[in-house]
């Protein structure tokens, strides 16, 4: 069991399976160097087609924050049991787990995801998967004790301060200054900072480079399906993450390009909490109904995790992920989902979206049950790890029975 | 030495607590649930000092999950599986 792998070895592993997988699988550097000089490696995995078809786009990135150690091990190995299922043209196995530090053991039974799901993922979707966004920040977190719970990147420390990095997931450009967004008192509630000491949720000044890679994956091609694996809450998330959500046609006017909105303007902000004065806009109308798919999908994702988690009754209650709109008690600007949702409704994104982007931000693990937080232990890793294959082959499996673009 | 901990209370008095504020105390944004009882429930992680300034809190209850000894031991057991890739340096010191 190699978890928890370094950022080094996560880019070896990478390398790996796609120079094991040739024919369906392709490594790539994205554009931009960390801070550190490490390069983020992007694979790319998709039987060429055939016909000319169109394909459904999914991208799949983990690691941003450096503390959280499982995702970018799970990744790594999702992709490396779905082309071996691929190539041998068999079900993609999900190993049962025994919880041997629970007494009695719990036990979670093996799963199987069929062979004509794995064949029409590969051959029916293109898919992206980033596993380890942030390498300097699992880098940092990984050196010593002391550092464990290190999140951000390792930008430099700006002038006049002594304090590195930068949280790439408050760095998305969405909705914009969060001191123009929201108003003042919901800015103590916000989850951003513009303190740079902030351990946490330092928003940075300009884009970072690990943040321009993930966006840059949203052009020139189409995206139809994102998700962004973090830890730990056992969740899945859906936009909006800055405030409340509500989808009434009489209330488009509330969203985030509308200055009347914003701290200057006649309202004086943003409050920031669900059911408040304002809630974000979420379009709800057919043909996609884009706040009603959401929450569908982000049950099936739920779905697949509690079918394979077996009749115990503390397995399935373990197996638990709430699925929800991000923001709740501390709403949060500047994230990769909000970002990338934002973008079906931009009105400065010329030309604008042709197909709906479906956006998910999985929360895995617990604190609970001793999973062990950013951290599981090695333990209980083969828990995280199966509850995310599970989540997003089910999300996969979905794009590609779907009729192609 | 930290712990982990669960923090409750009306969701007035959370907000009231400025939590995000509190030195020595990093919350699980994402963790946030609604008890039965209709107060919320979010996790952290408390150094000793946040924990003290939590337990003055007026409105707020403070549960430890994970007490400080047993986190210090998961985590000194995962610094020992870190596997490294053939060649890499070992980063002993932020740089």
């Amino acid at each position: 069991m190699p978890y928890p792998r370094s950022s080094a070895a996560i880019e070896v592993a990478v390398e790996a399976i796609a120079n094991g997988h040739p024919t369906v699988c392709t490594r790539s550097l994205l554009t931009n160097p960390t801070h550190q000089g490490r390069r983020v490696s992007c694979l790319k995995i998709g039987k060429p087609s055939t016909t000319g078809a169109g394909r459904y786009v999914v991208v799949l990135t983990g690691g941003v924050h450096g503390r959280e150690w499982a995702p970018p091990d799970a990744l790594v190995s999702l992709v490396d049991r779905l082309l071996t299922a691929y190539q041998a043209g068999t079900t993609m196995p999900i190993p049962a787990f025994t919880d041997l530090d629970s007494v009695p053991p719990v036990t979670y039974p093996a799963a199987q995801i069929p062979a004509r799901d794995v064949r029409g993922i590969v051959e029916e979707l293109d898919l992206y998967v980033v596993p380890l966004v942030n390498p300097d920040g699992r880098a940092t977190s990984q050196a010593r004790e002391a550092d464990k719970d290190w999140r951000k990147n390792r930008s430099a420390a700006p002038t006049g301060s002594a304090c590195e990095g930068v949280d790439l997931n408050r760095n998305f450009p969405f909705p914009g200054d969060y001191q123009v967004y929201y108003n003042v008192a919901a800015e103590s509630d916000v989850s951003a900072s513009k303190d740079p000491c902030d351990i946490d949720n330092y928003v940075g000044t300009a884009l970072e480079p690990e943040v321009r890679n993930v966006m840059e994956l949203f052009t020139p091609s189409p995206v139809d399906y994102f998700v962004d694996v973090h830890s730990w809450a056992r969740k899945i998330l859906h936009p909006w993450a800055v405030d409340g959500n509500q989808a009434e046609p009489a209330r488009t006017g509330e969203n985030w390009h509308n200055p009347v909105w914003n701290r200057g303007g006649t309202t004086k902000g943003r409050d920031g909490a669900p059911g408040g004065p304002y809630d974000e806009y979420f379009p709800n109308q057919d043909p996609h109904r884009l706040l009603d798919a959401h929450d569908l999908l982000g049950k099936v994702m739920r779905d697949a995790i509690l079918d394979a988690a077996g009749p115990e009754v503390r397995a399935f209650s373990r197996s638990w992920y709430d699925v929800e709109q991000a923001a709740d008690l501390y709403p949060a600007p500047g994230t990769s989902m909000d970002w990338a949702f934002s973008r079906n409704i931009d009105p400065s994104l010329t030309p604008p979206l042709a197909r709906p982007l479906y956006t998910f931000t999985i929360e895995c693990g617990s604190e609970e049950n001793g999973e062990g937080g950013w951290h599981p232990p090695v333990e209980l890793y083969p828990k995280i790890e199966r509850e995310i294959h599970l989540a997003v082959m089910a999300l996969l499996a979905w794009a590609a029975m779907l009729p192609g673009p | 030495m930290t712990q982990i901990v669960w923090i409750s209370g009306s969701q007035s008095a959370l907000r009231a607590a400025h939590l995000l504020q509190v030195n020595g105390l990093q919350l699980a944004i994402h963790s946030v649930r609604t008890l039965p009882s209709g107060e919320r429930r979010i996790a952290g992680y408390a150094t000793d000092d946040a924990m003290a300034w939590l337990q003055q809190q007026q409105g707020l209850t403070v549960q430890v999950v994970v007490d400080a000894g047993t986190l210090a031991e998961q985590t000194h057991t995962l610094f020992g599986q870190i596997t490294r890739a053939p060649g890499e340096p070992h980063d002993t010191e932020a740089t």
